[in-house]
């Protein structure tokens, strides 16, 4: 399966968290699941992780 | 209902739409305005305002059917809750999380109800609506339950962002309350209706042993049933989720 397209976004109701989200076009909208955090600096996205983990969970819950 | 949009509000419009007692002061509704701000207060601030809810008590409905699983197994899954016929609209954009149990399970007439018939066009916490809130499920299937899911259904939301609230809290007698952070869950989006829905998973919260087709089925969320599309009718059985 090749890489999912996704879009690193900051949580709506606490934009400057550490929280953020990995969003992709997913059925008639899209979805957001947690980006992978770099371990040594929670304010860097580990992309390499996140994008495992989306193509992961992409994997896991087509219909 | 909301409050009208144009012509004159009265005190008793007010107290009617928010509650309230005797003597009427305007200062008590004043979080309820939908414009302006400050001490200064005018009836046309009201305008189009709605009383929030923001807790459901919830009188469940148990599904339960059995899957085809791996090397000719047979696998269980519930869903317990209300609101299922949702979870059957939005199969498709919750993926493999419900898609194996069959839409007859999820469309069938025992659907679970909320008590007292609250507003559920207005859902959401004292920070203003979210959306019309159409289902709680629990959902629940595999060998030792390997998926265990609990997911929230908000249609007619306006908007398509993740947010609007902080916590969704389970609460009922002789169970542990369960709060679940939106910061924690799988969000989706779904263009039809504009329609967003939380799903909480990798959780435990069935009481059931899940390992033959005669165990118990339950839900410790939504409990009172085993069986196969039965509302269930006994009063203690209801929980009581908040949005907050």
């Amino acid at each position: 399966m090749s890489n999912i397209v996704y879009t690193i976004v900051e949580d709506w109701d606490n934009p400057s968290g550490t929280l953020k989200w990995a969003e992709f076009v997913w059925h008639d909208g899209f979805a957001q699941i947690h980006a992978v955090l770099n371990p040594e600096d929670n304010t860097l996205i580990d992309n390499d992780a996140t994008q495992y983990k989306v193509n992961q969970w992409v994997e896991e819950n087509l219909p | 209902m909301a409050l009208q949009t144009s012509g004159a509000i009265s005190f008793a419009n007010l107290q009617t739409e928010f509650g309230g007692s005797h003597p009427i002061t305007m200062g008590e509704y004043s979080s309820h305005r939908v414009s302006g701000s400050g001490n200064t207060i005018s009836m046309n601030q009201f305008y189009g305002a709605a009383a929030l809810t923001s807790s459901v008590e919830v009188q469940p409905a148990a599904k339960y059917q059995l899957i085809s699983g791996p090397r000719n197994s047979s696998n269980e899954a519930i869903l317990h809750g209300f609101g299922q016929t949702y979870t059957n609209t939005y199969s498709g954009n919750v993926g493999s999380y419900n898609s194996p149990i069959s839409s007859s399970i999820k469309t069938d007439s025992a659907q679970g109800s909320i008590i007292s018939s609250p507003d559920l066009s207005v859902w959401g916490p004292s920070s203003g609506a979210i959306g019309t809130l159409r289902s709680i499920t629990h959902f629940s299937r595999g060998a030792s339950q390997a998926l265990d899911a609990v997911m929230m259904i908000v249609e007619s939301t306006g908007s398509n962002s993740n947010s609007g609230f902080t916590n969704l809290v389970a609460t009922r007698s002789g169970m542990t309350t369960l709060t679940l952070a939106r910061s924690n869950a799988v969000y989706f989006y779904s263009s039809t209706n504009t329609t967003r829905i939380w799903l909480w998973d990798n959780l435990d919260y069935s009481t059931g042993t899940p390992t033959s087709s005669t165990a118990t089925h339950d839900s410790s969320l939504f409990p009172g049933g085993s069986g196969s599309g039965s509302a269930n009718t006994t009063t203690t059985d209801r929980s009581t989720w908040t949005v907050s």
